[in-house]
C-alpha cells in the first residue's frame, strides 16, 4: 500500500494564515514598504517584459559561469586528485576555497575586468570552480581504501585502479558537488550584479530599491529563486540514474 | 633490530611530509605573487606588490583594527542568533508534529530563497547599520542550521530515547537530556557552512551600506582605485574566515569531546 | 601431509615495526614459517596481535620491515591476482551488480566474454546467489555481499587465498553457512589458504593446521594439527574431539 501524503489541516491552515497575514500587514502598513500579494502578482501579469529580459541576462551569465567553473573543477580535481601527495600540495587551496567569503572577490574582478559580463562571468566561474573542486577532491580522498586494495588483489594496474575503481566510486560525490554549484551559480551572479551591472536580476532588484518599487524587488527575488531551484532540479533529475546505486540519500 | 635512523628518516618522523607539501604550495603562490607584481608583468594598477600591501597595512592599522572588530561583531552576533534560532526551531519541530506542520509551508517557501537576495530588503527595512547586517547574517545561518539540525535530530538513534524511558525519563526529560546532546555532533557540518555564509552575508551588507567593517575598506579600495587597500581588505577577510573556521571546529569538537 | 607437497608460501624472518607516537613499535617478531601446497592454515589470536598485518604482508600490501615472504620461491613484491584476498570490511563495489562484481577481475585479465560469462554464472550458482545477478550491493544482506566477495575472489582462480577475519561481521547463523560454502568452494581445487580469525571454532573447523599467535610483538606460540577428515560437516563442531581441541587452543590463546 502506497502512502499518499496529503497536507495536514495544520499545514494548510498555516499556509492560509501566512498569506492572510501578508495581506493584513501590507494593507495596514504594519511592515514598511510591504506590497500586497496582489501587487507582486501584477508585476508578473502586467509588465513581465523587463523582468524576463533581466532574468535572461542572469540566466546566461550564471549558466556560462556554472558550465565552465564546474567543468574546470571536475577536471582539475580528477587530474590532480588521484595522488595523495598532489592532494596534500593542494590542501591550502582547498582550505581557502572552503572558507573564503567568495563575495570578497567581486570588487577585484570588477576592477580587473570592468562591469558587466566581463567581470561577472569570471567571478561565477571561480565560485563554481571552488565548490566543485573542493567537493570532488574530498570525494576522491574518501574512497574507501579497501576498494583499492581489493582491486590490487584482483590484478588491477595503476590506471585500472583509477578508471575502474576511483572514477565510478566518486560519481555520486561529484554530482552532489554539481548540484551545489548549480544552486549557487545564480545567487553568485546576483551578488556580482548588485555591485557592477546594468542588466540582470541583481540590477533589477537594486533599481527597485532605489525607486522604492518593492513589488518589482519581490518579483526579482522570485525570479532568482526559480533559477536556482530549476538548476538544482535539472542536475538532480538528469543524473538520478547515475547515483541510484549509492546508499546515501541526497535530498 | 632497527637500523640507526639517518637524517632523512629523522626529518620524516618530525615533520609530516604532507604538511610540507601544503606549505610549499603557499610559498609558491607567494613567490608567484611577488614575481608577477614586482616584475611589472601585471601592472601595479591591477596587482599590488606584497611590499605595497604591507606598507598600506602599516598606515591604516588602527582603522583596520576597528573595522575588523565591526565585521567580526556582526558575524559573531548574526551567526549566534541565526544558528541558535535554527537549532531551537528544529528542536521545537522535532518535539511537536503540529509545530512542524505549521511551520512547514513558511519554511518551504522561504528556504529556497538565496540569502544573497535578501540583502536589498534589509536596506529597505533596516536602513544602514548594524541591525540590517545582523538580520542578513542571521537569516543566512538560520535556514542552513534548521535543515542540518532537523536531519541530525532525525538521525538520533531511537534506541537512545527508548533507553531513557526505561530509565524513567519523561518525554520532556528525554528530549532535553538525551535528544539534544545527541543531536549536537551532527550539526558541525552545517555550522561550518553557516559560518561561511555569515561572512559572505556580512560582506554583502557592508558593501551596500556605508556602515564600516572590512567590507567598507574593500569598497573604498575599489571606489578610489587603491588596489593595495582592496587587496589588504580581501586578505584580511581570508585570514579571518580561515581562523574563524578553525576556532569554530576546534572549540566545537572540544565541547562535544565525547562524540566520535 | 604428503612429503611431495611443495612449499607454497615461505615466511623468512619476518619482522614488522609500526610507528607509534614517534617511536618504533614492534608488531611482528621474527616469524619464519612454511606453508605447504593445498594446506588450509588458520591463524588465530587476540585483536591487536598483528595477524592481519601478517596477512597483508603475505598479500603484498605491506612490505615487511625485516625479512621476506616467498610465494613459489619468488619474493613477494606487491599485491597480485595470484594472491586473492577476501577482506574483513565490505569490499564489494557498490556501483556494480553482483554479476559485474564477480566479472571484475576476469575483465582485468582480458578473458573473452563468453568464457567470462560461464565462469561468472558458475560461481553465482556455487555461492547460491542465483536470481540475484542484477542486484546492487545496497539491495543485499551482509551475508550475501560476503558471498559475492568470496565468489569474486575464487572466480579469478588465484594461486593462494588470503582471508582476513572475513566472516567477522556476520551473525552466527550466516557465519556458519558461509564457512560451509567456503569449504565447498575450497574442496574443488584445495588451494593453499591462509585464514585469519579470532574465532577459535572457526579456525579449527576450516583448517588443516592452526597457528596460535600472541601479541606484543606478534609471533606464533603454538601450532596444532587438525586431525579431522574432510569434507567437514556442521555436526563436527559438536563432537568431543572437536571440543577438546578447542579447549586446548583456548588455553593456549589465553596464555598468549
Amino acid at each position: 500500500m502506497r502512502f499518499v501524503r496529503f497536507p495536514s489541516v495544520v499545514t494548510v491552515g498555516s499556509l492560509v494564515g501566512f498569506v492572510g497575514l501578508w495581506f493584513v500587514a501590507s494593507t495596514y502598513h504594519l511592515i514598511p514598504y510591504l506590497p500586497t500579494p496582489i501587487d507582486v502578482v501584477l508585476v508578473f501579469v502586467e509588465h513581465p517584459g523587463p523582468l524576463l529580459s533581466h532574468t535572461l541576462h542572469t540566466l546566461v551569465r550564471g549558466l556560462v559561469g556554472l558550465a565552465f567553473g564546474s567543468a574546470l573543477g571536475v577536471l582539475v580535481a580528477l587530474f590532480f586528485g588521484w595522488n595523495r601527495y598532489i592532494r596534500a600540495f593542494f590542501m591550502p587551496t582547498v582550505v581557502a576555497a572552503k572558507s573564503i567569503p567568495v563575495l570578497a572577490l567581486i570588487p577585484i574582478f570588477i576592477l580587473w575586468f570592468g562591469i558587466g559580463e566581463k567581470s561577472i562571468v569570471p567571478f561565477v566561474v571561480v565560485g563554481c570552480f571552488f565548490i566543485v573542486f573542493v567537493i570532488s577532491i574530498e570525494a576522491i580522498a574518501n574512497v574507501p581504501t579497501v576498494y583499492v586494495w581489493a582491486a590490487s588483489a584482483m590484478g588491477a594496474s595503476g590506471t585500472q585502479h583509477y578508471t575502474r575503481v576511483i572514477l565510478p566510486a566518486i560519481v555520486p560525490g561529484i554530482i552532489g558537488g554539481l548540484r551545489v554549484a548549480a544552486a549557487s551559480a545564480f545567487p553568485l551572479t546576483l551578488a556580482a550584479e548588485f555591485l557592477g551591472a546594468q542588466q540582470g536580476l541583481g540590477y533589477y532588484i537594486i533599481k527597485g530599491v532605489a525607486l522604492l518599487q518593492v513589488p518589482e524587488m519581490i518579483a526579482g527575488v522570485v525570479g532568482v529563486t526559480a533559477l536556482a531551484v530549476a538548476a538544482d532540479s535539472a542536475v538532480r533529475l538528469t543524473t538520478g540514474r547515475l547515483t541510484s546505486w549509492s546508499e546515501r540519500v541526497v535530498p | 633490530m632497527l637500523r640507526p635512523p639517518g637524517v632523512v628518516s629523522w626529518l620524516r618522523r618530525r615533520v609530516n611530509p604532507l604538511f610540507l607539501l601544503g606549505a610549499a604550495n603557499l610559498v609558491l603562490l607567494f613567490l608567484l605573487w611577488l614575481g608577477l607584481s614586482e616584475s611589472g608583468v601585471v601592472p601595479r594598477l591591477f596587482l599590488p606588490s606584497p611590499a605595497e600591501v604591507l606598507t598600506r597595512f602599516g598606515q591604516v592599522r588602527g582603522e583596520l583594527a576597528e573595522n575588523t572588530g565591526l565585521t567580526l561583531l556582526r558575524v559573531i552576533l548574526g551567526f549566534g542568533l541565526g544558528c541558535g534560532l535554527g537549532l531551537a526551531i528544529a528542536l521545537l519541530s522535532g518535539w511537536s508534529r503540529n509545530v512542524q506542520r505549521a511551520l512547514e509551508p513558511v519554511v518551504q517557501i522561504l528556504k529556497p530563497i538565496p540569502p544573497i537576495a535578501i540583502a536589498p530588503f534589509t536596506l529597505l527595512w533596516f536602513g544602514l547599520g548594524l541591525s540590517g547586517i545582523l538580520f542578513l547574517v542571521a537569516w543566512g545561518c538560520f535556514f542552513i542550521v534548521l535543515v542540518d539540525a532537523t536531519e541530525a535530530i532525525r538521525n538520533v538513534p531511537k534506541v537512545y530515547g527508548w533507553a531513557a524511558s526505561t530509565l524513567g525519563a519523561t518525554r520532556l526529560q528525554t528530549y532535553l537530556r538525551v535528544v539534544l546532546p545527541a543531536t549536537l555532533p551532527g550539526i558541525l557540518g552545517g555550522l561550518r557552512v553557516a559560518l561561511v555564509i555569515a561572512f559572505n552575508q556580512a560582506l554583502l551588507g557592508e558593501f551596500n551600506s556605508a556602515s564600516g567593517g572590512i567590507g567598507e575598506i574593500i569598497i573604498k579600495g575599489y571606489r578610489f582605485n587603491r588596489v593595495d587597500l582592496l587587496f589588504l581588505g580581501v586578505l584580511i577577510m581570508v585570514v579571518l574566515a580561515v581562523v574563524a573556521d578553525q576556532v569554530l571546529t576546534y572549540s566545537f569538537r572540544r565541547a562535544v569531546r565525547w562524540a566520535n | 601431509m604428503s612429503q611431495q607437497q611443495r612449499v607454497k608460501i615461505e615466511l623468512s624472518h619476518v619482522s614488522h615495526f609500526f610507528e607509534k607516537d614517534g617511536a618504533p613499535f614492534q608488531v611482528l617478531h621474527d616469524i619464519s614459517e612454511q606453508i605447504l601446497e593445498n594446506e588450509f592454515i588458520s591463524i588465530v589470536g587476540p585483536s591487536g596481535c598483528g595477524k592481519s598485518t601478517l596477512l597483508y604482508i603475505v598479500a603484498g600490501f605491506i612490505a615487511p620491515t625485516e625479512g621476506r615472504v616467498l610465494h613459489n620461491s619468488v619474493e613477494v613484491q606487491g599485491p597480485s591476482a595470484q594472491r586473492g584476498v577476501v577482506f574483513q570490511t565490505d569490499a564489494v563495489f557498490p556501483w556494480l551488480t553482483v554479476y559485474k562484481n564477480i566479472e571484475f577481475g576476469l575483465e582485468l585479465k582480458r578473458i573473452p566474454k563468453s568464457e567470462r560469462d560461464s565462469i561468472v554464472r558458475r560461481f553465482i550458482s556455487l555461492v547460491e546467489l542465483d536470481g540475484s545477478e542484477n542486484l546492487y550491493p545496497k539491495q543485499l544482506s551482509g551475508g550475501m555481499k560476503k558471498r559475492v566477495d568470496v565468489a569474486r575472489t575464487f572466480a579469478l582462480d588465484p594461486d593462494v587465498l588470503l582471508l582476513d577475519e572475513s566472516f567477522g561481521s556476520l551473525d552466527a547463523q550466516t557465519k556458519e553457512n558461509l564457512q560451509l560454502e567456503l569449504l565447498k568452494l575450497w574442496e574443488r581445487d584445495k588451494k593453499t589458504a591462509l585464514f585469519v580469525t579470532h574465532d577459535i571454532e572457526e579456525a579449527i573447523f576450516l583448517a588443516d593446521r592452526v597457528f596460535v599467535m600472541k601479541r606484543g610483538p606478534g609471533e606464533f606460540t603454538h601450532k596444532a594439527v587438525v586431525p579431522f577428515p574432510r569434507p567437514r560437516s556442521r555436526e563436527l563442531k559438536m563432537t568431543a574431539e572437536f571440543q577438546a581441541l578447542r579447549h586446548e587452543l583456548s588455553a593456549e590463546l589465553a596464555r598468549a
